[in-house]
């Protein structure tokens, strides 16, 4: 079986599915993180395979930015969640509770 | 482009990811409904190489280092701008230096600024 | 150079991050700084600046539409600076612990009004989304300021975990729309895009995406917990900046890639905006809280807002743009007081603002002038930009909208009016007698920008102005 673009996006999907799935039902904020993660690499993924089937370079291009961007949320995302772990010492979403969500 | 999601292949890929999953799930539940289950509270403690537990698995640890680790991966994603540019760098000409330039000393702003906060400082 | 007033609030976050390291003292001077960086930057854009042209390849393009939207971000920045200032120089009643300086405090703010001003002029995926982030991921950082309040940094988190997935979303659709064409040059995707069951797709994502933004129903739950854990100014200038950043992105999408299928997609659209206004009005009557009140205020706004999508889109992209230009200055006025209330008393309680009036009358009268132009009533602007934006929506033939539209700002009255009750009918709680004081930067901003909002909806000629301006931007378009 040859690997063809459709396989590529078909993964690509079910990485960004499992990756929603990941943030709306886990519990541990870190879980989370690495769930927006696994979306904005499945993503990548996407931009990577149409760049090379189409024969151009701008898929390619913006996957730097997504990674680039990508650091920069989970950086902030990280130093946030260590300033409420510094208060609660707890890492689980269920102590997010100071305000109804 | 997309219209090609609707090929052959896309069939025959998807029966195995079918099948795939029905074998795991055949498997986990097998072991699951027929597998003897024994349990005590000695058998149920995490294993640490022959001690008696003494903490949660969860339980906090120093995270100094954190500081450090985010200025690392921003100059470490940084990088990933370099090399392009610099495999391109005999095309791009003066434009492309000046610019790349300009990133750079934005970047060293910010450098100089948790340097000059003591972020690096290793109390 | 066209780049110019982007360029000067760039510089600008740079010098005050610097000026914060030169002395323990400069902390006066960063705001100062800041505010002059902004209108630095105003200057450069209303007077040196063309208001069409390209450069970067036509990856960077500046027309009528960006200006005005970039006219809307500045002022709501210079505004939010001018608000934050006692929060930062800690002239609270309430002292803030555990606030970072203020040099990081304007560095983040200038950043995030950086990202807006480059969104208004993107003109490709990848600068649309660059710029849409560095819009969102400092209002992650203002949101999450006060470190040793923990309500502000769980709104952080929420507002990082809800905002990343959001645009995760939003970048799986770009990459659907580039997959279709083969390009990421907006003007390439408007002219090779055809309907297929993936451009609606594409579509659906993206509106999901920036649905979280705009704060519409189904997309809004972060938004009532982000608005009341952030720092007052923070909340403030969430509710109109993050609006518009979503509004431009919509204006982007909608009218230049996407501009031949909009027609199709009205039902669409006036489900969402049905949904958006009833919600945020229905739940808006039992809020106690006045920073959870004005989230949900802000909701139904979004949903009269998106009514200019439905229709011709030269009637739909004035009403919209100077709904919006209304609906800053209204908010902010609203906001400004509840600042300096807050700020003097600590209080955020709607049944807390008792007697207010008698406390300070002239600050009572720009709040309730501000909600009265939220809620809509005549001569004031909001009456004004309703009208032009229920009028698109019964040319489009949504006369049910239009009713439902009706009723709902009816609704609203009641709820704006239950806080200029307090401050006007009830009478004093015990001790309040004092009168408060106001600090000259809080009272000349809320003066300044209450008389514009007065005279946004008395004088015509802004409508007019916005009119002719985006007249030639859609023909522009060809649309």
């Amino acid at each position: 079986m040859q690997i063809e673009l459709a396989h590529y996006l078909l993964l690509s999907a079910v990485l960004f599915g499992i990756g929603v799935m990941g943030v709306l039902t886990r519990k541990n904020l870190i879980v989370i993180m690495m769930s927006i993660e696994l979306m904005l690499n499945a993503v990548n993924l996407t931009f990577i395979a149409l760049a090379r089937y189409s024969a151009n370079i701008e898929g390619q291009v913006i996957v730097f930015f997504v990674l680039c961007i990508a650091a920069a949320e989970i950086a902030v995302g990280l130093a946030i969640l260590i300033a409420i772990w510094r208060h609660r010492g707890m890492m689980s979403i269920d102590s997010l509770k100071q305000l109804k969500w | 482009m997309i219209e090609s999601i609707l090929d052959n292949n896309l069939i025959t890929f998807l029966i195995l990811l079918v099948s795939v999953g029905a074998l795991v799930g055949l498997f986990i539940g097998l072991s699951v409904f027929l597998g003897p289950k024994r349990t005590s509270k000695v058998k149920d403690s995490p294993f640490e190489c022959g001690w008696i537990v003494t903490t949660d698995a969860w339980r906090p640890f120093p995270i100094k280092y954190y500081l450090v680790a985010i200025l690392f991966i921003i100059f470490d994603v940084e990088v990933a701008f370099l090399y392009p540019w610099a495999v391109s760098f005999g095309n791009l000409g003066m434009a492309g230096f000046i610019s790349m330039m300009v990133f750079l000393a934005i970047l060293f702003v910010g450098l100089y600024y948790a340097i000059k906060k003591r972020v690096l400082d290793w109390r | 150079m066209l780049m110019i007033p982007e360029l000067i609030i760039l510089v600008t976050a740079l010098l005050v991050l610097m000026a914060g390291t030169m002395s323990p003292n400069s902390g006066k001077a960063l705001a100062p700084l800041s505010m002059f960086g902004i209108a630095a930057s105003f200057v450069a854009l209303v007077f040196f600046s063309p208001q069409t042209g390209e450069m970067l390849g036509g990856r960077f393009v500046m027309d009528p539409v960006a200006w005005w939207f970039k006219i809307l971000f500045l002022v709501a920045g210079i505004l939010t600076v001018a608000m934050s200032l006692d929060m930062l120089d800690g002239r609270l009643t309430k002292q803030v612990k555990g606030m970072a300086s203020g040099a990081e405090y304007y560095m983040v703010l200038l950043s995030t009004m950086a990202g807006m001003m480059y969104l208004c002029s993107a003109r490709d995926l990848i600068s649309l989304y660059v710029s849409l982030e560095l819009t969102t991921i400092p209002l992650f950082l203002l949101t999450a300021w006060v470190r040793d309040d923990v309500r502000s940094g769980e709104a952080g988190l929420k507002y990082v975990i809800i905002g990343a997935m959001a645009s995760g979303i939003m970048l799986y659709s770009l990459s659907l729309f580039y997959g279709l064409t083969g390009s990421t040059d907006l003007d390439v995707l408007r002219v090779s895009l055809t309907s297929s069951p993936a451009l609606l797709a594409a579509a659906a994502l993206l509106v999901g995406g920036i649905g979280f933004k705009l704060t519409l129903v189904p997309f809004h739950m972060w938004a009532p917990d982000v608005y009341e854990g952030a720092p007052l100014p923070i909340t403030a200038y969430l509710s109109v900046a993050s609006k518009g950043a979503g509004l431009v992105f919509l204006f982007h999408i909608f009218y230049r890639v996407l501009g031949g299928f909009l027609p199709d997609w009205g039902a669409m659209v006036a489900i969402l905006a049905t949904a958006t206004m009833t919600f945020g009005n229905v739940v808006a009557i039992w809020q106690k809280n006045i920073k959870r009140f004005m989230a949900f205020s802000a909701i139904s706004q979004a949903g009269y807002l998106i009514m200019g999508f439905l229709g011709k889109s030269a009637e739909g992209v004035p009403a919209m743009l100077f709904y919006l230009l209304v609906y800053i200055v209204s908010n902010l006025v609203v906001f400004a007081v509840i600042i300096f209330y807050a700020n003097e008393t600590g209080r955020e309680q709607i049944e807390e603002y008792k007697g207010l009036a008698r406390r300070h009358p002239m600050l009572s009268l720009a709040m309730m002038i501000g909600l009265f132009s939220l809620a809509g009533i005549p001569p004031l602007p909001g009456f004004v930009g309703k009208f032009f934006l229920f009028s698109v929506a019964s040319r489009a033939e949504f006369h049910w909208l239009v009713l439902v539209a009706a009723v709902n700002s009816t609704v609203s009255l009641y709820y704006y009016l239950r806080v200029v009750k307090e401050m006007y009918v009830d009478p004093l709680a015990e001790g309040d007698e004092k009168k408060l004081r106001v600090t000259p930067v809080l009272a000349t901003t809320i003066s300044v920008s209450a008389i514009a909002m007065v005279a946004m909806g008395v004088l015509p000629f802004f409508y007019e102005w916005i009119h002719t301006d985006t007249i030639v931007w859609l023909r522009g378009l060809g649309l």
